[in-house]
């Protein structure tokens, strides 16, 4: 209810509004790439990771230099080198160190306020999310998974035997398939819940959904937790569909939606 | 395009389930001033700066920043620099990779320089701590940082939402004297409750309380609007009868004995505002004829906060 004396231009050159739905999105990344780069947890969970495959994949060899009275009751040791590495894999580490690292990601910052700063600047709240799921897949995959799964492929080999090449690339890939789809389901359901443990119970309980209702679905391979068994046996050249990829792509683009559409309308 | 105020509201409302956060808030913000948003704890002032801020929608009514309408988004938000209570940035950036981390949220073409930043950081006074990690700084650091970060791109309008509610009073005068410093570069819209701080840098305040306007004026207009309707009265000689004979001047509606001092005895006199001159001049002509020596015979100037008080009291008892 006040006069005022001046003008304000408004047509100012590179005040126009960056178009798109995800404009911010390159700063954003290279910010989440950068906090990744520095952050401890990167630490942990490439020690923790790799030291829980490699473990795995070390049991059989372990029982055969143990004395008989230590192993007795286990059972008989596996020398193949495929099935020791993939022992390694399905023990699913991976995922697990995924969930608790990303678990934080959105609930933190939107505590501090930091997530509400961020999406007061021209930038869209679904670049936001994206690039914490890009830049968090891409980081987990090669500290979760590439790189556990590369000294674990060393031990393996000087353990165990050589191993062939490209089930060794499809394997890798699939590890990468099921790291995007757990941060995906822990992302989105940052955007629902505020709780850090919730966010992470809710991908645990994801993760096992399949034991849970293994005996009441019929076709497991619906579902999208299939994803790592469909590559390994894909990599051992067993017929294997397509159903498992096509449902894991289903997910993961619903999960993004989903998460796009509760950031835009998220309070902050 | 060209537009006459830098920040306009109408009718903007915010209801949550159950909670009626903001009701109805119409003004205008004046391009280049430094305007107070002033109101108790719970008035509504988060949720107002919030919502110009493009971090919640309102439930009805309308913003512009530089005549862009809030629903503009992305071009809306080009325009605003936004510090929220009490600001946490990312703790492993330096102040300076704040600013640069900031500055490539925006269009390519609106992104500041690297001259630009440091421009701002030794603006701001944390040119020593600038590549320092920010988690190092102490409250009044963090609360500069958060001007830069909101100055950076050089937006039209600053919110700042309790930007000294946190500080000592040294960290308090820092801010206010970067207020001071920018002032008219930049539309500077701030919430606060410290009354003080309102009347020493903001030209224009507005009060809101219980989430509805209760006033929004230029502070000193404010303020002389507050000052013409009580006066001060001390008079040498008075006796019991003097406060009858002051009450009985046409204008005045109450004269309270306040004060005796010896001889001289104090009335607080409640006035027509518009009665000021004809009350002072009846006064002067009381004593004259009771043989009493007039001490003091003003209008009372009343602060900010006895205004604030004033303006939230008189609503709770008209609700």
């Amino acid at each position: 209810m006040t006069a005022t004396a001046s003008t304000i231009r408004t047509d100012v050159p590179g005040r126009t509004a960056s178009a798109g739905a995800l404009a911010g999105f390159g700063g954003l990344l290279r910010k989440e790439l950068i906090e990744w780069r520095r952050a401890r947890r990167t630490w942990i969970v490439l020690l923790v990771s790799t030291a829980f495959m490699t473990l795995s994949a070390l049991n059989s060899w372990l029982q055969s230099v143990l004395p008989a009275d230590v192993t007795e009751g286990a059972p008989a040791p596996i020398f193949d080198p495929m099935a020791n590495l993939a022992l390694g894999v399905t023990s699913q580490i991976f995922v697990l160190a995924a969930i608790f690292a990303v678990m934080a990601l959105i609930t933190a910052e939107r505590e501090s306020g930091t997530l509400a700063w961020t999406a007061s600047k021209p930038v869209s709240r679904s670049a936001i999310w994206l690039s914490k799921l890009v830049a968090s897949s891409a980081v987990l995959w090669v500290v979760a998974s590439i790189v556990p799964l590369v000294a674990t492929v060393a031990l393996v080999l000087a353990i165990y035997g050589p191993l062939p090449v490209l089930p060794l690339v499809i394997i890798a890939v699939g590890m990468g398939m099921a790291t995007v789809l757990y941060i995906a389901v822990a992302l989105a359901a940052s955007t629902v819940v505020t709780s850090q443990a919730a966010v992470a119970g809710i991908a645990i309980g994801f993760m096992f959904l399949p034991q849970l209702i293994g005996l009441v679905v019929p076709n497991m391979e619906l579902m999208p937790q299939s994803i790592l068994m469909w590559t390994i046996v894909t990599a051992v050249g067993e017929p294997a569909g397509f159903l498992p990829a096509l449902s894991w792509g289903v997910t993961v683009a619903a999960l993004v939606a989903f998460s796009f559409r509760r950031m835009e309308r998220m309070e902050l | 395009m060209t537009t006459q105020a830098a920040i306009t509201t109408a009718g903007l409302t915010k209801h949550y389930p159950g909670v009626q956060a903001l009701s109805d808030l119409t003004l205008e913000v004046p391009v280049g001033s430094i305007y107070g948003f002033l109101g108790p704890n719970g008035a509504g002032k988060t949720t107002a700066l919030k919502m110009l801020a493009g971090l919640t929608s309102p439930t009805s009514g309308s913003a512009t920043v530089a005549g862009i309408p809030i629903e503009a988004g992305l071009a809306y938000r080009q325009q605003v620099g936004f510090l929220g209570q009490e600001p946490r940035f990312f703790g492993w950036m330096s102040g300076r990779e704040i600013l640069a981390y900031v500055g490539s949220l925006y269009p390519a073409a609106a992104r500041p320089s690297k001259a630009r930043i440091q421009e701002v950081i030794d603006l701001v006074g944390i040119t020593d701590a600038a590549d320092r990690p920010s988690r190092t700084y102490s409250g009044g650091m963090r609360q500069r940082l958060g001007i830069a970060q909101a100055l950076v791109s050089r937006p039209a309008v600053l919110l700042l939402d309790e930007p000294m509610s946190a500080l000592d009073p040294i960290g308090r005068r820092e801010i206010l004297e970067l207020m001071e410093a920018i002032k008219g570069d930049v539309t500077v819209f701030y919430s606060t409750h410290i009354l003080d701080d309102v009347q020493r840098v903001s030209d224009h305040v507005a009060i809101l309380d219980q989430g509805r306007l209760v006033r929004a004026q230029p502070t000193a207009e404010l303020l002389s609007s507050f000052s013409r309707d009580r006066m001060r009265v001390v008079l040498g000689f008075a006796t019991d009868d003097t406060a009858v004979a002051l009450a009985a001047i046409p204008g005045v509606i109450s004269a309270e004995p306040t004060d005796r001092d010896g001889t001289s005895r104090s009335y607080l006199l409640r006035i027509d505002a518009d009665a000021s001159a004809a009350v002072q001049r009846s006064v002067t002509r009381l004593a004259a004829d009771t043989d009493l020596t007039v001490i003091d015979n003003s209008l009372v100037r009343e602060g900010l906060e006895d205004v604030f008080m004033r303006l939230v009291d008189a609503k709770e008892r008209a609700a």
